[in-house]
């Protein structure tokens, strides 16, 4: 640890002459991060000293433009942060839609977090269906009940039990359901078929089973296993030629509950019972199923909607912070502007529109002295999206057209925008100020689309 | 009431752009272009690139200024380093995509052009510099040649310590030997007031 705190010691000079190679630079500074011991007075005078190197070279200066070249990739700068700032809530909104879309920005599907998500929910669905642990007892009332409830079903509530199996089904496939009818010569609402109950028991079961309700024979029975562990009602039901199914209730002993995937004529060769799944023993599963689903779709949502939040926060944030700027550099261009009029030699330049343009107008505010102004324009006729045009400025003087390079980007209505490039026209006698509306890469002369004209005469002269 | 810019310190200069205040910023570049812009071609070598760079750090002071401690109150020292970290970076990238590895971004401005200046330095501005300027080129002068051209080839020709060995066909050790001998004199030099 000391040998290694010695070394990122001896790293100072290096670093403060600018020669720590890369990876040494980047240990350095996650040393220096992480709090190291470290003399700083001495890197501070390395620092000072190695800055002090270049004071004595030849000092020259860089070109007046370079100058104007800063000032217009700032504004040029300025004018993609606005335009960023504009469409950037449009695109995020887009991405993270509370109920739609996945936002691609979501480091965890939400599915992944939710522990009642519907792939769980899924296979806990499956598992409660195949479960072994789903006997008779637990799932069915008792004989006594059943009976009960088929002697006094009512049609509402077969439907309802019709609407449960049908879930049953979609998510218990290969397994036959049928419904109880609850009293006789009642039409089951999904299969088409009528169930007959007789009043009397029948002492003999004979199960058969039929696919084609045309081809009904005596000894096409149908043996509907109630299951249950107690003694349990067997119902027979015979299918009639009119495709209804005669059914008969009996006592019965306790039948083995299993599957019934196969097809009605394999039953009849099979000699199998038939198994009515319990539509009373589902519900519990349905109920927490849906209760699994409601918790899973709140989670999601208060998510999904927390991340938005989130997204719109940081969003406002960021618009407060480019706002402030904005507003912070208006208020230094004012204040610039005011100086700049309180100059005595300060001139304004008024711009009139022309008559294919009458309501714009605009000036020109600069000092030689300074070689520092502004420009305002007013009442501009819009520029549409797909123009691909901008305003520039012109000075002609003495036939030569010079643009003062301002801002290209800019929608110039009623700001102040600096202007560059502004010859010296206090010796020129006629100096013609003009506005035009050109092509974005045309920069070279003024368009005919002339929107303001400007002119200023030295005291004196004549035009 | 109106602001003279000109009356302003470097490091007032430097707090007014992080206020936003392009005059500021401005006033900031008539003070030190001159000097920055000697310092960025004798390291870029070529005027055109020289003057994108310029404007490349002026751009960089605009949008980063907040990188900027203002308890050090040494904009100099700052400013300085800032131009040359951004000169050298650009005449590494000119010579060939080899010399420098790391993709430019935000990140790697932030990381390793942006100065990280001692939080413990003194306080240093344009004026003071220029002041001392005579002792500075006294002192170097004092320095053996090879020592002078160790710091040639760090400061000026952006070498890091590896290539300077292997320019000169000698051992990494001896190199870092010899810009620790070349600093530690030229600050003795310095405090003894070019004796």
């Amino acid at each position: 640890m000391a040998d290694n705190q010695k070394d990122f010691q001896n790293f100072i000079y290096p670093f403060s002459l600018g020669c720590l190679d890369k990876e040494d630079f980047v240990s350095m500074v996650e040393y220096i991060e992480a709090g190291g011991d470290f003399p700083w007075q001495e890197l501070g005078e390395l620092q000072n000293l190695t800055a002090l190197l270049p004071s004595f070279l030849n000092i020259e200066s860089p070109q007046a433009s370079v100058k104007d070249r800063v000032a217009r990739t700032l504004y040029k700068l300025k004018s993609e942060k606005v335009q960023d700032k504009k469409t950037v809530p449009a695109k995020v909104i887009t991405k993270t839609g509370v109920y739609g879309g996945q936002a691609p920005q979501m480091p965890v599907r939400a599915q992944d977090r939710v522990p009642g998500s519907a792939p769980h929910i899924k296979q806990e669905t499956d598992n409660q269906a195949q479960s072994p642990r789903r006997t008779p007892d637990q799932s069915r009332p008792s004989q006594s009940t059943q009976v009960k409830r088929r002697v006094n079903q009512t049609i509402p509530d077969r439907e309802h039990y019709s609407t449960e199996q049908e879930e049953l089904e979609s998510q218990i496939p290969g397994e036959l359901h049928l419904n109880l009818a609850p009293e006789a010569e009642t039409q089951s609402t999904d299969t088409g078929m009528h169930l007959s109950i007789p009043d009397e028991p029948v002492a003999e079961v004979a199960p058969v089973v039929t696919d084609q309700p045309a081809a009904t024979s005596p000894q096409d029975e149908f043996v509907i296993d109630m299951g249950g562990q107690q003694e349990l009602q067997s119902v027979d039901l015979t299918l009639q030629s009119d495709g209804s199914v005669a059914g008969t209730e009996t006592p019965a002993k306790v039948f083995e509950e299993q599957s019934a995937s196969r097809q009605p004529d394999e039953e009849a060769q099979t000699d199998q019972p038939i198994i009515i799944q319990k539509r009373g023993g589902v519900s519990p599963v349905i109920f927490y199923l849906l209760i699994l689903l409601i918790i899973a779709g709140v989670g999601y949502l208060y998510y999904t909607f927390n991340q938005r939040l989130e997204q719109l926060e940081k969003l406002q944030k960021e618009s407060i912070s480019v706002i402030r700027g904005e507003i912070a550099n208006t208020a230094s261009v004012d204040r610039d502007v005011m100086l700049l009029l309180s100059k005595k030699e300060t001139k304004i330049y008024l711009l009139s529109g022309t008559p294919k343009y009458p309501g714009s107008f605009g000036k020109i505010i600069y000092s030689d002295e300074e070689q520092r102004g502004y420009i305002q324009l007013g009442s501009m006729p819009e520029i549409q999206g797909n123009e691909q045009k901008v305003y520039k400025a012109w000075v002609v003087i003495g036939g030569r057209n010079v643009p003062l390079n301002t801002p290209e980007n800019e929608k110039l209505d009623y700001e102040f925008v600096r202007i560059f490039n502004m010859p010296d026209i206090s010796q020129n006698p006629v100096t013609e100020f003009l506005v035009t509306k050109q092509a974005v890469d045309d920069s070279k002369n003024p368009s005919n689309d002339v929107i303001l004209r400007g002119e200023y005469l030295m005291p004196g002269a004549k035009k | 009431m109106s602001i003279n810019y000109t009356d302003l310190s470097d490091a007032d200069l430097l707090r007014r752009i992080t206020a936003r205040d392009s005059r500021a910023l401005e006033a900031l570049y008539n003070r030190y272009s001159p000097l920055l812009y000697t310092l960025v071609k004798k390291i870029v070598g070529d005027q055109a690139a020289a003057e994108q760079v310029l404007v490349d750090v002026f751009v960089i002071i605009w949008q980063k200024i907040k990188a900027f401690d203002e308890r050090t109150n040494n904009a100099y020292c700052w400013l300085v380093t800032l131009a040359r970290n951004k000169a050298v970076d650009t005449a590494r990238r000119m010579k060939g995509a080899s010399a420098e590895k790391y993709e430019y971004s935000s990140d790697y401005e932030n990381y390793f052009i942006l100065p990280r200046l001692s939080p413990d330095i003194d306080e240093l501005d344009l004026k003071t510099a220029m002041s001392i300027k005579g002792n500075i080129e006294e002192t170097l002068h004092k320095l053996t040649d090879a020592q002078q051209y160790v710091i040639y080839l760090a400061f000026y020709e952006g070498l890091t310590q590896n290539e300077i060995a292997s320019k000169l066909n000698i051992p990494v050790q001896t190199v870092k030997s010899k810009i620790k001998i070349a600093l530690v004199n030229l600050k003795e030099y310095l405090l003894r007031g070019g004796e």
